[in-house]
C-alpha cells in the first residue's frame, strides 16, 4: 500500500511539472490581460481586433486573454474581494451590480485615464451617464448598449389580417390591438397558442405614468399615495392582460411552449415562429433572429400612460483596482470607445454600439445582408438618445433587493395572494426598512443621507408651490428627464 | 539487552506504521481542516460580526466589529425567515414518504426472481403497465405530448430488460436518480410539469376533467361532508395523540413541561386550520372542537397521576409523538382544504395544476419530485443491505407460527430494520433542513412569490445580493442550531427506540 501511495505522489508531481511546462509553451512572454466576460463567438474577433489597435496606435504589447469561466457576479464578488479577480471585467449595469461592485472598492477610478485615453461618458449615450458613474467618479466604459423596446415580428400581425402598431402608441390602444390580435390569432385553437406580446415592461410602464420607485433624492421608495401609483397601475395591466384579455401569456402558458433551448430561450423562438408576435428587447436580439432567418421586422416603443421612455442598459467593462496591469486594461476600455470595436459591434448586431456616432453609418443602418431589419436600426438608436433612461439605483440601498422586492410585487398579485395596493405598500414599506437598516449599518452613509433628506425636504416645497427646481438637486436619474421635460426645472 | 532491541524495533515499527497512517490520512485530514473546520470555525465568528463585503475587504480600511447577538435579533425580527423556515418545514414533511417509499422499494428488491418462472415482476407487473401504459397513450392521443411518449418507451424498455436480466436492471434503474445530475433532474421534470404540454398534466387532464363535472354535479352538502370527513378524521388522529401524551404522563413517562410543550405542538394544525379552513364554520368550529378534546382530556388527566415524574421528563418522547402526528394532520386538514374549494376550482371545468408556476403548487410539486429522488436514493440501498441481514430463522420461525406476510413484517423484519431507520431519519431532517437549494435556483428561483425559497437558498441570496456575509453567517447557524436540536432529539429517544 505504502508503495501504491508513494507512486501515486511520483505521478501528481510528474503532472504538476508537466501542467507548469505546458503553459510556459503557451506563453507568449507578453504581458496578459485576463477579460472576464460570457461565452459569446463575437469575442475572439474583438480579442484580434483589439490587439491590432494596440499595434496600430502604438500602445505597448500584451496578450488579452478570455475568462468565460468566471462572469457570474457572485464568482466576481468573492474573487475581486479576495485579490484574485480578472483584469478587465464585465459587468451588467441594469442590475445594480456596479453600485454594489463601486461600494466595495474593487473598480479602478478611470476618470482622468477616460479623459486622456478617450473614453470619458461624452464618447457615449448621453443618457448612459448616471451608469457610468458613481459618486461623480468613471468606473466603467460600455461594451454595448441595450435600450429596450418591442421587436415586432411584422408577418405574425399580417398573417391573421392586422395591421403591424405604430412607433408610439397609448395603454388603451395596446389592449385594443392585442384582444384584437389575440382574437384572430387563437380562433379554433383548443388552447391559447398566440400571444401579442411576450411580456410588458413594468418598470417603463410605472414610469410612463410620471412615477418612479425612488423619490428625487433616491433616499426614500415612493411608490404610493396620490399622484405615485404608477407601480399599482402597471400590476393592475399586467394581471388583466394576462388573466383576462390574455394578450401576454401566463407563467404557465410560457412554460407550455415544448420549445427552449438555444440564446434567448424559448422566447426569441416564438417570436419567430409567431406565438409572440412582439418581444421585449435590445438589439441584441438580432444576432439570433439572424440565425433563424429572414423576419419582416420592426421596432416599437412600449405603450405609455402618457409619457414614453424606455430603460437603458450596458454591458460595461471595469478595470480591476487590484490587478497587476492595470494600465493596460484602461487601453481596453479606450478600445470600447474606438472606431475598430465600434464597427464590430455595428456589424455583428451585439446590441448598440458604444458610441453613438456610429449608429448614424451606413453599415449600422442599412447591413446589406439584412434589408428585413432596415425598419429596426434607426429607431433602435433614436429611442437610445430621446427616451432613454437607466433604472435608478439608490446608494442607500442594495438595488437587487429593490428589483427583488418589485418583482416579488408582481408574483404576489399574479398568484391572489396580495392585491395591487397591498402589494406596492409592503413593497415601498420592505425597500424603505432596506433603507433604514442599511443606514444603520453603515453610519458612513448618514451624512449625505441627511444631506438629501433636506434637498427633498425643499424639493417638495418647491413643488407644491409650483417653483421650478434646480437640476443639482435632484439624483434621480429618472425624475431628472421627467422634469426636464415637463419643464420643471430651472 | 536483547529485549530493549526488540522494544527499540517494535517501537520503531509501530511508530513507523502511525507515520504511513497518518501520511496515508493527511490528504483527507488536510482538506477537511482546510475547507471544512476552519471555515465552520469562521462563520461560526462571523455570525457574531458585522462582515459585510462592501465595507469589509482588503480595499477598504473599516474593521469587522463583533456586533453580540444582533445579526440574530435582526433575523428572528425578519418577516421572510419565517416564511422560508415554513417553506423548508413543509417540504421536509415528503419525509416520511420518501423514507417509506425507498423501505417499499427495497422490499421489491430484495424479492429473488432468478428461478421463479412466473414472478409478479417477471410478467404480471410488466405486462400490467405495459397495458397502461398504452391506454394512457391512446387517451392522450398518441401525438398529444411527444414527451409523453419517450417517457412511457422508456417505461416499457425498463420493463422488457427487466424481464430479460432480472433483478439487477430494476436495482440499477431505481438507483438512477442518485448518481444523475441533478440540474438535469431538475430540468427534466421541470419539462414534465409543464402546464399545458407536460406529460404529467396530459395524463390528468381527462380524469381531472372528470373530478370536476363530478363535484359540478355534486350536491354541496356531498362535498362539506367531504371536507368534514378529512378534519374528522385529523380530529381523531389528535384524540389519540392527546390520549397517548396523558397516558405518558400519567405513566410517570412524561413530565408536565414535556407535555405543555407536545401539546403545543400537537395542537398547531387545528390552529392552522383557521387560516386554511375556507368555511367559515369549518374556520371556528375545528380549532373549537380540537380545544374541546384537550379540555376534555385535561380535565380527565389532570386529576389523578400515578406515578409523578420530574417536570421535564420525557420530553423528547413527547416532542417525537406530537411531531409524528403533525404530518397526517396537517395533510388531512390540507385535503379537507383542497376539497372544500372544488366547487369554486371546478366552475369552469377543474384544470390540472399548473405545477411550478402557481404559488399554491410549486411547493408540492417540488415534494413529488423529492419523492421520486428520494425512493431511489442512498436510503433504498441502505434498506437492502438491511434486509439482507434480518436473520432468515427468525422469518422461517415466523412461519413455522402461521404469520401472515404482514405480520412477519411488523414483527420481524421492521424491528431489524430499526437501526437503519433510525439513521435514515436522522439523515433526512439534516438533509431536509439543509436542502432545497439546487431546486430552487434551477426551477423556480425560489418563486412564485418565495414560496420555494428555503432557508439555504435564503443564506445564499443574503450572502451575495447584499454582501453581508455576518449576517448570513448567522443563518446558518440557526440552521445548524436546529439541525443539531432534532438530531440530538432524535439520537436521545430514537436511539431508545431503537435498542429497545
Amino acid at each position: 500500500m505504502k508503495y501504491i501511495f508513494v507512486a501515486i505522489l511520483f505521478v501528481l508531481i510528474i503532472a504538476t511539472i508537466g501542467t507548469v511546462m505546458v503553459n510556459k509553451q503557451t506563453s507568449s512572454g507578453k504581458p496578459v490581460i485576463y477579460w472576464v466576460t460570457d461565452n459569446n463567438p463575437a469575442r475572439a474577433l474583438q480579442i484580434n481586433t483589439f490587439q491590432s489597435w494596440m499595434k496600430k496606435k502604438g500602445y505597448p504589447d500584451c496578450e488579452l486573454r478570455l475568462d468565460t469561466a468566471n462572469r457570474d457576479v457572485s464568482k466576481q464578488v468573492i474573487q475581486s474581494v479576495s485579490g484574485v479577480g480578472g483584469d478587465v471585467m464585465d459587468c451588467w449595469s441594469g442590475g445594480g451590480d456596479i453600485m454594489y461592485f463601486a461600494e466595495m472598492g474593487i473598480m479602478e477610478d478611470v476618470t482622468e485615464d477616460a479623459k486622456r485615453l478617450g473614453f470619458d461618458p461624452s464618447k457615449t449615450f448621453p443618457s448612459l451617464e448616471d451608469d457610468l458613474k458613481v459618486g461623480g467618479k468613471q468606473y466603467i466604459f460600455p461594451c454595448n448598449v441595450g435600450a429596450s423596446m418591442y421587436f415586432v415580428n411584422c408577418d405574425a400581425f399580417k398573417k391573421f389580417g392586422l395591421t403591424p402598431p405604430p412607433m408610439t402608441w397609448d395603454i388603451a390602444e395596446f389592449e385594443r390591438r392585442g384582444k384584437e390580435f389575440v382574437e384572430a390569432a387563437n380562433k379554433g385553437l383548443e388552447r391559447r397558442q398566440y400571444f401579442m406580446a411576450e411580456n410588458i415592461d413594468m418598470i417603463s410602464t410605472m414610469r410612463s405614468y410620471g412615477n418612479d420607485v425612488f423619490n428625487e433624492t433616491l433616499t426614500r421608495s415612493r411608490m404610493t399615495g396620490e399622484g405615485n401609483d404608477g407601480y399599482m397601475k402597471a400590476l393592475i395591466l399586467n394581471k388583466k392582460w394576462i388573466e383576462v384579455d390574455h394578450i401576454i401569456p401566463s407563467a404557465a402558458e410560457v412554460q407550455s411552449f415544448s420549445t427552449d433551448s438555444g440564446y434567448g430561450g424559448a422566447t426569441f423562438q416564438l417570436f419567430f415562429k409567431g406565438n409572440f408576435a412582439m418581444v421585449s428587447t435590445g438589439r441584441y436580439a438580432l444576432i439570433q433572429f439572424r440565425q433563424f432567418g429572414k423576419m419582416d421586422l420592426d421596432a416599437v416603443q412600449y405603450p405609455n400612460g402618457g409619457y414614453p421612455n424606455t430603460i437603458i442598459a450596458t454591458r460595461a467593462a471595469l478595470v480591476y483596482k487590484g490587478g497587476k496591469h492595470k494600465d493596460l486594461s484602461k487601453y481596453f476600455l479606450a478600445y470600447l470607445a474606438s472606431e475598430d470595436y465600434n464597427m464590430n459591434i455595428v456589424n455583428d448586431g451585439d446590441s448598440l454600439p458604444p458610441n453613438p456616432e456610429f449608429t448614424k453609418t451606413e453599415e449600422y443602418l442599412h447591413p446589406k445582408d439584412y434589408p428585413n431589419e432596415w425598419k429596426v436600426h434607426k429607431k433602435f438608436a433614436q429611442d437610445a438618445v430621446d427616451i432613454s433612461i437607466v433604472l435608478t439605483k439608490s446608494p442607500f440601498v442594495a438595488n437587487k433587493r429593490v428589483y427583488g422586492y418589485m418583482d416579488d410585487a408582481r408574483q404576489a398579485v399574479l398568484s391572489n395572494k396580495q392585491t395591487p395596493e397591498e402589494s406596492v405598500a409592503y413593497c415601498e414599506t420592505r425597500i424603505n426598512e432596506e433603507i433604514d437598516r442599511n443606514l444603520l449599518e453603515k453610519p458612513k452613509l448618514k451624512p449625505e443621507y441627511d444631506r438629501q433628506v433636506e434637498l427633498q425636504k425643499k424639493i417638495d416645497e418647491y413643488r407644491k408651490t409650483g417653483k421650478k427646481i434646480p437640476k443639482d438637486w435632484i439624483s434621480n436619474p429618472y425624475h431628472k428627464k421627467y422634469y426636464k421635460d415637463m419643464g420643471w426645472l430651472e | 539487552m536483547p529485549a530493549l532491541r526488540i522494544g527499540i524495533e517494535m517501537l520503531s515499527k509501530k511508530t513507523s506504521n502511525t507515520i504511513a497512517g497518518i501520511a496515508f490520512l493527511s490528504p483527507n485530514i488536510l482538506g477537511f481542516l482546510a475547507f471544512t473546520t476552519i471555515p465552520l470555525i469562521f462563520s461560526m465568528i462571523l455570525a457574531f460580526s458585522n462582515w459585510d463585503l462592501t465595507l469589509h475587504n482588503m480595499f477598504h480600511d473599516d474593521t469587522i466589529q463583533f456586533v453580540g447577538l444582533k445579526n440574530f435579533i435582526q433575523l428572528f425580527r425578519e418577516r421572510d425567515f419565517w416564511k422560508f423556515l415554513g417553506n423548508t418545514l413543509f417540504l421536509m414533511m415528503g419525509a416520511p414518504f420518501a423514507i417509506a417509499g425507498s423501505l417499499i422499494a427495497a422490499i421489491l428488491l430484495n424479492k429473488d426472481l432468478k428461478g421463479k418462472k412466473s414472478g409478479i415482476f417477471r410478467i404480471i407487473l410488466p405486462g400490467a403497465i405495459l397495458f397502461v401504459s398504452c391506454v394512457m397513450l391512446t387517451l392522450v392521443g398518441m401525438g398529444a405530448a411527444a414527451l409523453t411518449i419517450v417517457i412511457v418507451g422508456a417505461v416499457g424498455m425498463t420493463l422488457i430488460s427487466g424481464i430479460l436480466f432480472g433483478q439487477t436492471v430494476y436495482r440499477t434503474l431505481f438507483y438512477l436518480p442518485n448518481f444523475t445530475s441533478g440540474v438535469a433532474v431538475y430540468i427534466l421534470w421541470k419539462k414534465l410539469y409543464s402546464p399545458q404540454t407536460g406529460p404529467v398534466n396530459a395524463i390528468l387532464e381527462k380524469p381531472v376533467a372528470a373530478v370536476g363535472n363530478i363535484v359540478n354535479a355534486t350536491p354541496s352538502w356531498v362535498i362539506s361532508a367531504g371536507e368534514w370527513l378529512f378534519l374528522i378524521i385529523g380530529l381523531f388522529i389528535l384524540m389519540k395523540v392527546l390520549k397517548s401524551l396523558f397516558n405518558h404522563w400519567k405513566d410517570g413517562d412524561l413530565g408536565t413541561c414535556g407535555l405543555g410543550l407536545s401539546l403545543v405542538f400537537a395542537m398547531m394544525p387545528f390552529f392552522f386550520a383557521i387560516l386554511w379552513a375556507p368555511s367559515a364554520a369549518a374556520k371556528f368550529a375545528v380549532p373549537a372542537i380540537a380545544t374541546a378534546i384537550l379540555v376534555f382530556h385535561l380535565a380527565r388527566s389532570l386529576r389523578t397521576r400515578d406515578f409523578p415524574c420530574t417536570t421535564w421528563h420525557g420530553v423528547g418522547t413527547g416532542f417525537m409523538i406530537s411531531m409524528i402526528s403533525l404530518v397526517p394532520m396537517f395533510m388531512l386538514i390540507g385535503f379537507a382544504a383542497a376539497i372544500a374549494n372544488l366547487p369554486v376550482l371546478s366552475a369552469d371545468g377543474l384544470q390540472p395544476p399548473e405545477w411550478l408556476s402557481n404559488y399554491d403548487w410549486a411547493k408540492p410539486a417540488i415534494m413529488i419530485m423529492g419523492l421520486w429522488g428520494a425512493i431511489g436514493s442512498n436510503n433504498m440501498l441502505l434498506y437492502l443491505a438491511g434486509l439482507s441481514n434480518v436473520p432468515p430463522e427468525l422469518e422461517e420461525a415466523a412461519d413455522i407460527d402461521g404469520a401472515s406476510p404482514f405480520q412477519k413484517f411488523w414483527n420481524v423484519t421492521w424491528p431489524q430494520l430499526a437501526p437503519i431507520t433510525f439513521f435514515i431519519v436522522v439523515m433526512s431532517v439534516i438533509g431536509g433542513l439543509q436542502g432545497g437549494f439546487e431546486m430552487a435556483r434551477t426551477m423556480t428561483q425560489g418563486g412564485p412569490w418565495g414560496s420555494t425559497t428555503t432557508l439555504s437558498y435564503f443564506i445564499y441570496n443574503e450572502g451575495f445580493a447584499t454582501g453581508r456575509l455576518g449576517y448570513s453567517s448567522a443563518i446558518s447557524w440557526v440552521l445548524f442550531i436546529m439541525v443539531f436540536s432534532i438530531t440530538m432529539i432524535n439520537w436521545k429517544f430514537g436511539s431508545k427506540y431503537v435498542n429497545d
